[in-house]
């Protein structure tokens, strides 16, 4: 196999890699908030049980978390085709997609793992934010809507932005771990062609993470240069 | 009024959860059973058996298992697994059964593979060799391998070999292929793989380093398909039996195994019981 033949399969197991990538920052981010917002409630039950989510989530390594979501519920059941047995299945017969069962559960596990590691670091950015700056905006007569959307978020953004671009890069590389129930992403593939003695596409495989990662390094950078505005 | 939506938030988060769990236990109306027409086949990339040329799935149990699932009426998928994942699959329902050269009179931590699943007849025989760089010297017992190095594929029937060697320094690796990548980019001397895959590829392709190790023989070992442990994976593999006796008695399933130069491991099932 030649340069660019490999090159081109190895694309298409990226093209996974990116779209695992994708979704889970799209659903993740904004269920991390949520997830923040009640680890931080006043109402002592919900903290108490979102503390604890927060626990589990955090201290169980992912990869038994994708086991667990994707074999569970066949053990558990009866039925012998399992809940994405059956998901593969309906979308292999029916649109010629294979493996979106195992896909959805690497989603999902993806999905709550890292929001409870962004919910975290939000939390982190908004108890950051001094009392006196509540107070003060009291003082003025603004409302705890106010105060929160206009003092304390744009404080909260620029100082969570650094940790989570951490961890977004992180993500990145995690990608990696979805192999272990049948999605085929880029190692995946690399690992196909090494198994027929092909072994320097395995190695390759990190210019692509490498190049992803730079240019994620670029937009955080940007995106730190124009929050830049409390410079004095 | 914040705190109620939390409340609410986290209700319905919880609520989503365990319906989304409970979905999973019972199958929901309106969601087509797949079950009663079509067949998950679970495999790794493994030359002869199952292995993909030029994008298309080939290989003597891939064509076998179209051949008698098809001829069942059913619809097959082909899902490239994580081998050392196969028992899980299968007890998982995410797949109907392991059908890639697997050993059927071999043990996992010293539990006979036939409890673990239900194994169709025995249809094809195999033994274990070892593969080496040419110019490394032959092994003739077992006590050779002391101060060696060498590679086997871990949950193989390669491991109960391995088992028995004392002194050298055994290295287990995910896949038969993976270990004859040991011996060919020299991180290990020896690897201790199928018969079948190692005269297939040794001094081949990207293997011309690579030769069989001669007067080393080891027991011999059956192919079969294996089935999940219930009534439902038992009545599978009547009817998978049923076929493969039909097969052999056609004639078949020796043309297929010629096809892929597999004459000398056939096993004739027209008489099997």
């Amino acid at each position: 196999m030649d340069f660019i033949s490999v090159t081109l399969q190895l694309l298409e197991g990226f093209g996974v890699t990116c779209l695992l990538f994708i979704l889970t920052l799209i659903f993740s981010l904004p269920l991390g908030l949520l997830i923040s917002f009640c680890t931080m409630s006043k109402f002592k039950p919900i903290k108490a049980v979102f503390k604890v989510f927060v626990w589990i989530i955090r201290g169980i390594p992912l990869m038994l978390q994708l086991f667990m979501i994707y074999y569970l519920p066949g053990i558990l059941s009866n039925s012998s085709l399992s809940f994405w047995g059956n998901i593969d299945n309906t979308f292999y017969f029916n649109y010629g997609i294979d493996n979106v069962g195992c896909f959805i559960a690497t989603l999902i596990a993806f999905v709550i793992n890292y929001a409870c590691y962004f919910s975290e670091i939000f939390r982190g950015g908004i108890e950051s934010i001094s009392q006196g700056q509540y107070k003060a905006g009291k003082m003025l007569g603004l409302t705890k809507y106010q105060i929160f959307s206009k003092i304390v978020l744009l404080q909260v953004i620029k100082r969570i932005v650094p940790p989570t671009a951490n961890e977004i890069i992180t993500l990145v590389k995690d990608t990696a771990l979805a192999r272990v129930i049948g999605v085929i992403e880029i190692i995946k593939v690399a690992d196909i062609m090494s198994s027929k003695g092909l072994i320097w596409p395995l190695f390759y495989t990190g210019v692509f993470y490498l190049i992803f990662v730079g240019v994620l390094t670029l937009i955080f950078n940007q995106v730190e240069k124009r929050l830049d505005y409390f410079k004095s | 009024m914040k705190k109620f939506l939390i409340l609410l938030v986290s209700i319905m988060m919880l609520l989503s959860l365990t319906l989304s769990f409970t979905a999973c236990g019972e199958k929901g109306e309106g969601v087509i059973d797949y079950k009663t027409k079509t067949i998950t086949v679970a495999y790794t990339d493994y030359e002869p058996m199952n292995y993909t040329e030029d994008g298309v799935l080939k290989g003597f149990d891939t064509e076998l298992a179209l051949m008698v699932f098809n001829a069942l009426g059913y619809d097959v998928r082909f899902k490239l697994i994580d081998w050392s994942n196969k028992y899980n699959e299968l007890s998982a329902g995410t797949v109907d059964c392991l059908w890639n050269g697997f050993t059927s009179n071999s043990e996992d931590d010293g539990t006979p593979r036939a409890e673990l699943v239900n194994f169709s007849y025995n249809y094809m025989i195999n033994k274990q060799c070892i593969v080496k760089k040419s110019g490394t010297p032959d092994i003739a017992t077992s006590a050779d391998f002391a101060g060696k190095t060498v590679a086997f594929e871990s949950g193989s029937a390669a491991e109960d070999l391995v088992k028995d060697i004392e002194g050298a320094n055994k290295k287990a690796v995910a896949s038969q292929m993976d270990a004859i990548k040991e011996v060919n980019s020299g991180t290990s001397q020896y690897a201790i793989v199928d018969l079948l895959l190692a005269s297939r590829i040794c001094g081949k392709g990207n293997f011309t380093a690579l030769a069989l190790n001669e007067g080393f023989e080891t027991s011999e070992e059956y192919y079969a398909i294996g089935f999940a442990k219930t009534e439902e994976g038992a009545a599978l593999r009547d009817k998978v039996n049923i076929m493969l006796t039909a097969f052999s008695k056609t004639g078949q399933l020796e043309e297929l195994a010629i096809k892929y130069g597999l004459e000398k491991a056939y096993i004739d099932l027209s008489e099997a019981k």
